[in-house]
């Protein structure tokens, strides 16, 4: 859906995406992550409602998703499900390290589907990557009753980063084979990025002194 | 406001008024358009915003409602009439209300063919929030004529498009009154609960028989074809409210009291947590949402021919494809599989009790109903492959995973006998696996989610099976069920044998190691392990034989001949499998062997014979291929880290068990019952425990095995240079499980080997020494751990001497040089110290009671030469870092251990420590210009804070552990005091509001605020203002975070300040003094002293906010002291909230529980023990007692 004010390319689907979930689960993050390769590490709630396009690349061509990054706060939700209408798709997501935004999820998901009917909706349980869990896998049982895809995902590590697209993409375009035919450009994963330069300082004792030091969380091994 | 008719409607109205819902109509549309522009959204927003928050708009909503074409005004109107009726409740009369309901419910009734959906589902959205806000004033009378109007509608009087308006309705209701799902309407959490328990009761039944007799005409009549296209939508729709009403939470333990109001259990839980959103969470293993209606329930949804009618519904579904070719897929389809689902996950007292006969014959009804679904599995599995929806088949998983954690093992195996086609459920299983097994292995698209998924739901199946959850329900597997969990863990094994040979050749295996992935992996692997332990005897000789067979192959492949990627990648999965099928993960315990594996017979007198001794005993021999050179060079690093990963496991559960010869007692998968002892050792026959002690155990074989995988980990460790994840895994897994017991290390320290690899260390030989830093300091802790062997203390003590003194020499040499300034700058320099650092931390962490000296000495020895270090190497950030994180482990290690004298010795180190970090950081933070340094310095302060805030946290808490002591004169060491000054100077500066945004950072500081002012008080009472005033800016940011534990450390810290100026007080001291008192605010109105401020803020807290339960005590805590010394403000607060409570019996509820707060169980004003004990069981009842009706939602 082109949405007036913003130029979708010809010939590219484009689609609105609607994530909601608590504060504080990693929606923006989880966007931005998309939009600039970053990840942002600090927590600033979002305000009302921000919209950004996310393009991904498939055997058919390019799509495109407007995304409907909602305030989870709810101090700062502004016209909450007012912001789904004509959503064709979207994703819930909770954090697996805070058990109560797993709680929340039955009352997004109950919003969502008495705005938009019968679209494809992907749960996703965020910050994976975190050492101490509060939800585990096996506990996210939800989607199960609910005709949801669930997918784990860490914005950090990008592990399973576009799985909720590629899913969402299928699903619209309702061919089971569509994939992705380049990666989107994300930068590459923190923990990647920390080894990397640790080889790159043994290698290169020159470059030494320009190094950062992994961050003690980003060791996998540390504790 | 007359609600009777709508103003517009009445004859003579001003044309004014009119006017003026039009303006307020075009107001709204251009909102609503404007929404979708990226620069008008904003205001859009405060539009629509400002609208909804307008008084009395009622009139104008209804006016848009129905006069707006533009449906997004539409539903803006409905969401404003939601909150503005809400709001307004109580100025609206009686009629008003009800009206406002009829109005929604004809609204939409009006509009059933033609309405937008969203509108409509809104405004039936608007009626049940109405309904339910009004729902305990309303009169019966009310409340049935309304309900009558919606049965007529749902049973289908005024044609389907009006049913399905009426159903859509009662699915509104259904989940406004559930808790999981209610709206917030300003109301206390007792009303909520009350509603949800009066529609349990009273309504929640009859929805559902209205729901299926709905259900039933309209499938009739869309199935004899006399209805139109919309008796689908309806029967469709009808199905989704069942299932959506069998996913209540049922309460089952209401009772309707003597005088006909119900009682609602009381729960403690319920007082504090919200109870909105209270889906519980599952606990592992309890896979399926079980469905407990309770016996009420039993005619409605037991009966055989209801049961029946939905299975038959389905198929015909299936038969007649309504819903064309995609039928599968289609609403109708889905709700009818959903409610079958859930049919099957009935449980509880809805059965009698009948030893199961009712609960046996209704599941098999639903499996031969099911069965089609899933049965013959290669067939489905083909048609899914070729383009049929999964959904189906998904279905019948789960179905099948709800039936299996209900039943034992041999009552699953009996539901299919009796039907058309024979069959034991366990053999269904074990095929539907193989099946799946088959078909995920056989393609390479990872996208490819639904065998994954299937997968996921049958080891479900079989892991509630083999590991019920109720332990009554954990009999023996039937002999055709161990076959067939031998079959499944065949085929698991011989597909993913061939899918490793197959990758081979792949590039990237990158994601494979992140830990998600890796977590993600193992709990696969530990459930396929369980399936492997259920047939003990025919799946480990398969790994056994699989592992030996590979490793005769491996020989041959030297010197190029053959390629042996292949076999590498095989050996490297098939560890893995074995790794988990031997021994579960410890997680730090000390797992014992598997049940079924140490229950196990070897079959021969000979213990080698026994099936873990082989599979043990292959892993052992490939492992020590690896030592012989020549065959080394075709070993892969990835192999390799796979035999580290195995030996670091499997180490834990049998290398020299601590208790051989005692009984299992406390792995997972262990069973209780068998008695300690009861080892058949003297009676010559060998059982599968004291095999394995002698194959492994401290008299038997261990020792050599000792010996070998000490050699492997130096080997894994030196020969693949630069293989980081390899060294990661042998120096962060193997090596800590081999030093992890004190009688393996006892034994490592007399080996040549590691006695080797300690000298190699100690004298920082190249290959050592080229490893990673972070690598370096695990093999230092590893190695000062295993001087836990050494025999005596002194010898303990020399050990660690002897491993450190040269790095010690190292770093005392370096400082020493006279061109140390330029000479540190070198960049060779610069990472050989960054190591050094790292091999001392290694150490500092490695501190056990019997070392503790050496390592004290060790670092006394670099102190000057820190400093020097940190000094020289102020613009090194990462050096500064790594010498920071040194000294937080260093003092954590010996705070608890050391004298006075040695005390002194270390925090004046610190104070040094500190002084020379705040010369070169302070004030540094402003300097950079451009956005990007600003962020960079930020990152970098960040994490040096962070080490700040533990060391400060660990030099505190000397304080704590040492309570005993200077009982003559010396009351405290200055140094403390000192330290504590210096580093509050240091953080408070840079500690703003930007940087607790870092969530880590946010609770190292509250954790340090609360030690600090739990330990000294006085020396925080004695800052400045401002110093003082940016404590409690912090403190009144971390009560309101949204963190449970910041919260938590925010209460300690507010307790201590308050308990430290009663005391103070109380003995004619000032206390906090001019931080307590009022002072005049700028504006001339004066601003409350910090304690009377956080004695509003905590009752506020406390009484309306949503918390966690756990977060009471400490909220006592401070509460007392708080109230003590505030007495005035406390009554006046008290008094506040009489006077506000305009309802006399509510008022006076909360005036007896405010006298029984204070003045119940003996509390007294005094702030010991046992009274602060006594206060917080007070505040306990006081705040289940009203927060039920003073908070509201």
């Amino acid at each position: 859906m082109a949405l007036p004010g913003q130029t979708t390319p010809d010939n590219c689907p484009a689609f609105k995406l609607v994530i909601v979930g608590d504060g504080g689960t990693g929606k923006t993050t989880f966007v931005k992550r998309h939009l600039t390769g970053e990840f942002e590490k600090k927590y600033e709630p979002t305000i009302g409602v921000e919209v950004h396009p996310l393009d991904f690349f498939t055997n058919c061509g390019r799509i495109r998703f407007y995304c409907w990054d909602t305030a989870g706060q709810e101090k700062f939700g502004g016209l909450r499900d007012g912001y789904y209408i004509h959503g064709q798709c979207a994703i819930i997501m909770f954090d697996v390290t805070a058990r109560l935004t797993y709680k929340n999820v039955p009352t997004w998901h109950r919003d969502l589907c008495r705005v938009c009917e019968n679209i494809p909706i992907v749960l996703c349980g965020n910050k994976v990557d975190v050492k101490n869990r509060q939800v585990k896998a096996k506990q996210v049982t939800f989607h199960r009753k609910k005709n949801l895809q669930y997918y784990e995902i860490s914005a950090k590590s990008n592990y399973n980063f576009e799985k909720p697209f590629l899913y969402l993409a299928r699903k619209l375009a309702g061919d089971v084979n569509l994939h992705f035919v380049e990666s989107p450009a994300l930068a590459p994963p923190e923990v990647q990025i920390d080894l990397a330069a640790q080889q790159q300082y043994e290698a290169e004792l020159a470059a030494a002194a320009a190094q950062p030091l992994p961050d003690d969380d980003e060791e996998a091994f540390d504790n | 406001m007359g609600m009777e008719q709508p103003a517009w409607q009445q004859q003579g109205m001003l044309g004014s008024d009119m006017e003026r819902l039009m303006v307020t109509m075009q107001a709204v549309e251009q909102a609503c358009s404007g929404l979708q522009e990226p620069n008008n959204r904003a205001a859009a927003e405060a539009t629509l915003l400002a609208f909804r928050r307008s008084s009395h708009p009622v009139q104008a909503c209804q006016y848009i409602l129905e006069h707006s074409h533009l449906a997004t005004a539409r539903f803006q109107a409905a969401a404003t009439m939601q909150e503005a009726a809400v709001r307004e409740w109580t100025l609206l009369s009686a009629e008003d209300k009800n009206s406002l309901r009829t109005y929604c419910l004809h609204y939409v009734m009006a509009r059933a063919e033609a309405g937008e959906p969203f509108v409509q589902s809104k405004v039936l959205a608007v009626a049940a929030v109405l309904l339910k806000r009004g729902w305990l004033d309303s009169v019966a009378t009310e409340k049935e004529s309304f309900f009558n109007e919606v049965r007529v509608a749902v049973l289908g009087t005024h044609g389907p498009a009006a049913q399905r308006s009426g159903i859509a309705l009662l699915e509104s209701l259904v989940s406004e009154f559930s808790p999981s799902t209610a709206s917030a309407m300003g109301l206390p959490a007792e009303f909520h609960e009350h509603c949800r328990a009066s529609l349990e009761l009273d309504y929640l039944q009859q929805f559902y028989s209205w729901a299926q007799d709905a259900a039933v005409s309209s499938a009739e009549r869309a199935f004899q074809g006399v209805g139109t296209p919309l008796d689908v939508n309806v029967c469709s729709a009808a199905l989704h409210l069942m299932s959506q009403i069998l996913n209540w939470e049922f309460q089952g333990t209401l009772v309707r009291g003597p005088n006909g109001s119900i009682v609602v259990g009381k729960n403690r839980s319920n007082a504090f947590t919200s109870s909105m959103g209270r889906e519980s969470i599952k606990r592992p293993g309890e896979h399926a949402s079980v469905v407990q209606p309770g016996p009420a329930w039993h005619d409605t949804l037991l009966p055989p021919n209801r049961v029946g009618w939905v299975l038959e519904l389905y198929a015909r579904i299936r038969q007649g494809g309504l819903g064309g070719s995609g039928w599968i897929d289609s609403p109708f389809a889905v709700n009818a599989r959903q409610l079958i689902v859930q049919l099957c996950s009935l449980s509880g007292s809805i059965f009698p009790v009948d030893g199961n006969t009712t609960q046996d014959l209704h599941l098999q009804r639903l499996m031969s109903g099911i069965s089609p679904w899933l049965d013959p599995p290669e067939h489905i599995v083909r048609a899914i492959k070729s383009g049929t929806s999964e959904s189906e088949f998904l279905d019948g998983c789960r179905a099948l995973v709800a039936v299996a954690s209900l039943t034992s093992p041999s009552a699953f195996d009996q539901l299919l006998r009796g039907g058309p086609r024979p069959v034991g459920t366990l053999n269904l299983l074990a095929s539907l696996t193989c099946e799946i097994i088959k078909a995920s292995g056989a393609q390479n698209n990872e996208e490819e989610t639904w065998t994954g998924e299937a997968l996921d739901i049958l080891l479900d199946s079989w892991t509630v099976l083999l590991q019920p959850v109720d332990l009554s329900k954990r009999i023996p597997f039937p002999p055709n069920g161990i076959d067939a969990a031998a079959a499944v863990f065949h085929a698991y094994v011989e597909t993913h044998v061939k899918a490793a040979a197959a990758s081979a050749h792949e590039e990237g295996d990158d994601t494979e190691q992140l830990r998600a992935a890796i977590a993600a992996r193992d709990e696969h692997l530990s459930a396929i392990a369980l399936v492997a332990r259920a047939a003990p005897s025919a799946t480990v000789p398969l790994l056994a034989m699989l592992i030996s067979e590979r490793c005769t192959w491996l020989p041959q492949c030297t010197g190029g001949r053959v390629d042996p990627t292949s076999v590498l990648e095989e050996l490297h999965w098939l560890l893995l499998m074995s790794g988990h099928v031997l021994a579960d993960s410890g997680d730090g315990e000390t797992p014992l062997v598997p049940e079924s594996l140490s229950a196990l017979s070897p079959g021969t007198a000979d213990p080698v014979n026994h099936p873990a001794v082989l599979l043990s005993q292959a892993s052992i021999d490939l492992a020590r291929q690896s030592l012989e050179t020549s065959i080394r060079e075709v070993f892969s690093p990835r192999l390799m880290e796979a035999v580290v990963w195995f030996f670091g496991r499997w180490v834990d559960t049998y290398l020299m068990p601590a208790d051989a010869g005692r009984g299992p007692n406390s792995t997972p998968s262990s069973n209780e019952g068998e008695l300690p002892g009861q080892i058949a050792s003297n009676t010559g026959q060998f059982d599968g425990r004291n095999s394995l002690v002698v194959a492994f155990g401290e008299e038997g074989g261990g020792k050599a095995v000792l010996e070998t995988l000490v050699r492997v980990a130096v080997t894994a460790l030196t020969a693949w240079p630069g293989e980081r994840t390899l060294q990661e895994i042998v120096c962060f897994q193997f090596l800590p499980a081999l030093v992890r017991r004190r009688n393996i290390c006892a034994h490592l320290v007399t080996m040549e080997a590691w006695q080797e690899l300690a000298h190699a260390f100690a004298y920082q030989q190249p290959t050592l020494s080229a490893l990673a830093a972070p690598i370096q300091r695990a093999l230092s802790e590893a190695l000062c751990k295993s001087a836990a062997g050494m025999s005596s203390g002194d010898a303990t003590n020399q050990y660690v001497k002897d491993l450190l003194g040269p790095i010690t020499g190292s770093i005392t040499g370096l400082s020493k040089r006279e061109d140390f300034q330029t000479f540190a700058q070198q960049p060779d320099v610069i990472l050989q110290v960054s190591c050094l650092m790292e091999r001392l931390r290694g150490a500092a962490r490695a501190t056990l009671p019997r070392s503790q000296k050496a390592i004290f000495e060790v670092g006394a020895a670099v102190m000057e030469p820190l400093l020097i270090l940190l000094q020289t190497y102020k613009h090194q950030s990462s050096v500064v870092y790594l010498l920071l994180k040194y000294v937080v482990d260093w003092v954590d290690g010996q705070v608890a251990f050391l004298e006075a004298k040695e005390t002194a010795i270390l925090f004046h180190f610190c104070v040094r420590l500190l002084e020379i970090y705040s010369a070169h950081n302070i004030g540094k933070v402003s300097v950079s210009k451009s956005m990007n340094l600003i962020s960079e310095s930020q990152t970098e302060k960040y994490k040096d804070l962070r080490v700040l805030l533990q060391l400060l946290t660990n030099l505190s808490s000397k304080d704590l552990i040492d309570f005993a002591c200077d009982l003559n004169g010396e009351v405290e060491n200055p140094d403390v005091a000192q330290v504590v000054y210096l580093g509050l100077h240091i953080i408070t500066p840079l500690m703003s509001v930007d940087l607790l945004k870092y969530p880590k950072l946010c609770r190292q500081y509250f954790t340090l605020l609360a030690h600090m002012l739990e330990v000294y008080p006085e020396k925080v009472a004695k800052l400045s203002t401002e110093g003082f005033g940016r404590i409690v800016g912090t403190l009144d940011f971390g009560l309101r975070h949204q963190d449970v534990e910041v919260v938590n450390m925010s209460l300690t810290a507010l307790n201590a300040v308050a308990f430290y100026h009663y005391h103070a007080v109380c003995r004619g001291q000032e206390g906090l003094g001019a931080h307590a008192l009022s002072t005049p605010g700028p504006d001339g109105a004066p601003k409350e002293g910090v304690l009377a401020h956080f004695l509003r803020s905590v009752m506020q807290f406390l009484l309306f906010e949503d918390y966690s339960n756990e977060l009471v005590e400490p909220a006592a805590d401070a509460l007392l002291p708080l109230i003590l010394c505030n007495t005035g403000l406390y009554q006046k607060l008290a008094q506040e909230l009489l006077e506000g409570q305009k309802n006399a019996i509510l008022q006076s509820r909360l005036a007896t529980a405010f006298h029984v707060l204070l003045n119940s169980n003996n509390v007294s004003s005094s702030l010991d023990r046992n009274n602060r004990r006594r206060f917080r069981e007070n505040l306990y009842l006081f705040l289940s007692d009203v927060r039920g009706f003073l908070r509201t939602r």
